[in-house]
């Protein structure tokens, strides 16, 4: 599995895909914490400090970090599917996949080495926005558990949607359509608590973005965390199965 | 017949078209959930019809090995779904929240917990919501943290604008946000202020069966009660006991006596002194089992002592409050280590008693007397609420370089007592005294007599209590935000009028965190995160795609 892991893991750095959406992202990133978050910050916690009647404080948690890691979810939710589009459908496509069933790996450390590759890159490519924090530290104080649960969350948004994706990627041939079916269904996922917001309802249940808000502020929940880590089991474990019914088609 | 098998497909496609749009609308219109029903119950007619007429072709490939194969793995996925599905709902229901964050912020206060997990089972909660609407958030997360201490509060979530019959009848006009707290007949409603503090006080105040009366000693210079504004001022403190379910009334001893209604009597700060008839109207008061709070300041500094009459008759109550100011030499328990008057109170200062209970920020007593019990006192409960530390002393002459001479007291100094009189006899209140009516009760010259301040129907009975502490501005205006010291406070008067469950440290505000950088520290950010990081990682996609164009 590990040897699995660490070929996909390389192969991102091999290809101009991987080092272009990793541009791409730390692009964004850097555009969405400088002009955007950062500066509206100052400037918001500027006026209200010449407001003598405002009530209510900023924090960096709440104001600063909150936004900036909801909307570089958002960024990841979306980019991801570009790096699990050639998960398993390209080896499909290049016919490898018939050379990984017959050599001696099980299913699962073919799925699980994939996936882990995978997720390796994301670390990499979250490991470059680490001068957010670091910048952070050096001019505030900020909250270590919002800076944690920031980056947890994005590990685990990304961690959804590529295995969302690797299952797409596993059922077609086509990049494309393992590209924009992810991309789709991450967007749903994204955007179906819009439908119906109350606390108990499915859609709010069924959003990405409730189970969220809590862990970019530095509180782990229970149930946000088994949103995701089921849903990524899930998702391992159909794609588990699909790669699984190669062997006997 | 065989030209229906050939054709079926058509009625499979739909039946799974119809399937996926009665099973959409389920969920994206729950206001109309049978229209969703026909057509789930369509679609499932078209794949009935689909099967009946293509039955040959299905029977043979279901018999097929792939089939079957197939088949199972996909039951497997299916029941792999439904394990996920079950273990989310159990995830709910028995949701936990591990809170990393520095100040706890979603970690209910004590003060909330007591609050919600007694009154959970009595209390129902509605709120009003339209769709996005801003409090709603905050709204649904405060309640997942409530759910989380009592299971079994009951919340509803209204949109009045989905369910306008509803939002009517609790007689709710604003889509933006509105909190209906219902306990049988009574309701407490939240309109812009959703926070923790506003629900577990609107909770509070459902609770009580009446409002809580304070009565709040007026005519001897006492701290102001309409004063919300200036430093010395205890308006604020008033705001905040009446935002809970205290009502608080001035009351002239002088004139009027103390009113036997009164839960509570609170003398804060008082500079001109008391005439015996209003010491001994206090006297009865407490000894009738009434609540006293007395909050006085050191008088070191001041051209004239203050109130010295009324400190020294708190020794009837077995208080001894020192003609002095508590010193304090360690650094960690004063506000700056030039001040040493200026004392902080930590979690270690305090004894175990319900007031104290709690208290795990610190408290900030700018400058403070002592206030002892009085050893072997009779009929009297009395425990120390908090101490200085022992390297302190009780300064009794103010100089430039203070250091304890051999008759001050030395630390740890108590600065707070708490009383109970279990005896009323022993205040040794003095008998009835008709007189009539003084022209002017204020004339020095003339006072009335002691006696004319106790009731004509005074009748003793155990239960009073008194608490003093030696300082009085850590419940001002200024000082109130500080600390746990609006909780010292509050937690005293809770105590005093047996509010148990209001006990506790409360839910505050979060701290303020502002980034102020210069232009070109901000200049540099942007160099960093818009060109220098991506920057590289462009370069790296050139070299990869121009090693790969000349290998």
């Amino acid at each position: 599995m590990w040897t699995i892991a660490v070929r996909e893991w390389r192969a991102y750095f091999h290809t101009t895909i991987g080092w272009l959406v990793l541009t791409g992202f730390l692009l964004l990133t850097g555009f969405f914490w400088g002009p955007m978050a950062l500066a509206v910050y100052m400037e918001q916690s500027t006026d209200l400090l010449a407001n003598p009647y405002s009530e209510s404080l900023m924090t960096i948690t709440d104001h600063l970090l909150g936004p900036f890691f909801g909307n570089l979810g958002l960024i990841l939710a979306l980019m991801a599917p570009a790096l699990s589009m050639r998960m398993i459908a390209e080896d499909l496509r290049n016919r490898t996949m018939e050379l990984l069933l017959t050599s001696p790996v099980s299913t699962m450390d073919i799925v699980l080495g994939k996936y882990l590759g995978t997720m390796g890159f994301v670390g990499v490519v979250l490991l470059g926005t680490f001068y957010v924090p670091l910048s952070l530290w050096h001019w505030a104080k900020p909250d270590y558990a919002a800076i944690f649960g920031g980056y947890l969350a994005l590990m685990l948004i990304t961690g959804l949607v590529i295995a969302m994706g690797m299952l797409y990627s596993s059922l077609t041939s086509n990049v494309i359509v393992a590209f924009v079916l992810t991309f789709a269904s991450a967007l749903l996922l994204w955007l179906v608590g819009l439908v119906d917001d109350r606390m108990d309802s499915i859609p709010t249940h069924l959003s990405m973005t409730t189970h969220l808000d809590d862990l970019v502020r530095g509180a782990i929940q229970l149930s946000d965390i088994s949103y995701y880590l089921l849903f990524i089991g899930f998702f391992l474990f159909a794609t588990w199965q699909r790669v699984e019914s190669m062997r006997w088609r | 017949m065989e030209r229906l098998a050939q054709w079926a497909w058509i009625f499979g496609i739909a039946g799974i078209l119809v399937l996926g749009f009665g099973g959409t609308s389920y969920f994206l219109m729950p206001e109309n959930h049978q229209q969703a029903w026909i057509l789930i119950g369509a679609g499932g007619a078209l794949l009935g019809i689909y099967a009946a007429a293509d039955r040959d072709r299905l029977s043979e490939g279901v018999s097929a090995r792939s089939t079957q194969k197939a088949g199972g793995a996909l039951t497997l996925i299916a029941l792999a779904g439904v394990l996920c599905v079950g273990l989310y709902i159990l995830a709910v229901r028995y949701d936990h929240t591990w809170d990393l964050t520095r100040d706890q912020a979603f970690t209910l206060s004590e003060q909330s917990v007591k609050v919600v997990s007694t009154s959970a089972p009595k209390i129902k909660i509605y709120g009003f919501f339209a769709r996005y609407s801003p409090g709603s958030r905050q709204f649904q997360n405060l309640m997942k943290s409530f759910k989380q201490v009592a299971p079994d509060l009951s919340v509803e979530e209204v949109d009045p604008l989905r369910d306008p019959l509803k939002a009517q009848e609790f007689k709710v006009s604003t889509e933006w946000g509105s909190v209906v707290i219902v306990q049988g007949a009574r309701e407490e409603r939240l309109e812009d202020d959703f926070s923790e503090k506003a629900f577990v006080n609107a909770i509070i105040r459902l609770q009580s069966e009446k409002d809580h009366r304070i009565c709040w000693s007026a005519g001897h210079g006492e701290s102001g009660t309409d004063d919300d504004e200036t430093r010395d001022g205890m308006g604020q403190l008033i705001l905040k006991l009446e935002d809970q379910n205290y009502q608080v009334t001035k009351s002239l001893i002088a004139t009027e006596g103390v009113d036997p209604n009164c839960e509570a009597l609170v003398i804060a700060w008082p500079v001109q002194d008391f005439f015996p008839h209003e010491l001994e109207a206090i006297a009865a008061y407490v000894a009738g089992g009434g609540r006293l709070l007395a909050l006085v300041e050191p008088d070191l500094v001041s051209e004239v002592p203050y109130a010295p009459a009324f400190t020294q008759d708190l020794e009837r109550y077995g208080i001894h409050v020192g003609n002095d100011v508590v010193l304090e030499p360690n650094p960690s328990f004063v506000m700056s280590g030039d001040r040493p008057f200026d004392l902080i109170l930590r979690e270690s200062s305090f004894t175990h008693h319900p007031i104290t209970q709690g208290l795990r920020a610190v408290v900030s007593m700018p400058t403070t007397r002592s206030v002892t019990p009085i050893a072997d006192a009779a009929g009297i409960e009395a425990t120390v609420l908090a101490s200085s530390t022992p390297e302190s002393w009780a300064e009794t002459v103010v100089n430039q370089d203070p250091i304890p001479d051999g008759d001050e007291v030395r630390g740890p100094v108590s600065v707070g007592v708490a009383v109970e009189v279990v005896d009323p006899a022993v205040l040794r209140v003095v008998a009835h005294e008709e007189v009539p009516a003084p022209t002017d009760v204020f004339a020095v010259d003339q006072p009335p007599p002691a006696g004319f301040g106790v009731p004509k129907d005074f009748s003793p009975k155990p239960g009073g209590r008194v608490v003093v502490f030696g300082d009085a501005d850590f419940a001002s205006n200024r000082r109130l935000i500080l600390g746990n010291n609006q909780d010292l406070v509050l937690n005293t008067l809770a105590w005093l009028v047996d509010e148990e469950a209001q006990l506790g440290e409360r839910a505050d505000n979060a701290a303020d965190q502002r980034i102020t950088l210069t232009g070109l520290e901000f200049g540099v950010l942007l160099l960093v995160s818009l060109l220098l990081v991506p920057g590289a990682a462009a370069l790296m996609a050139l070299v990869v795609l121009l090693r790969r164009r000349l290998l």
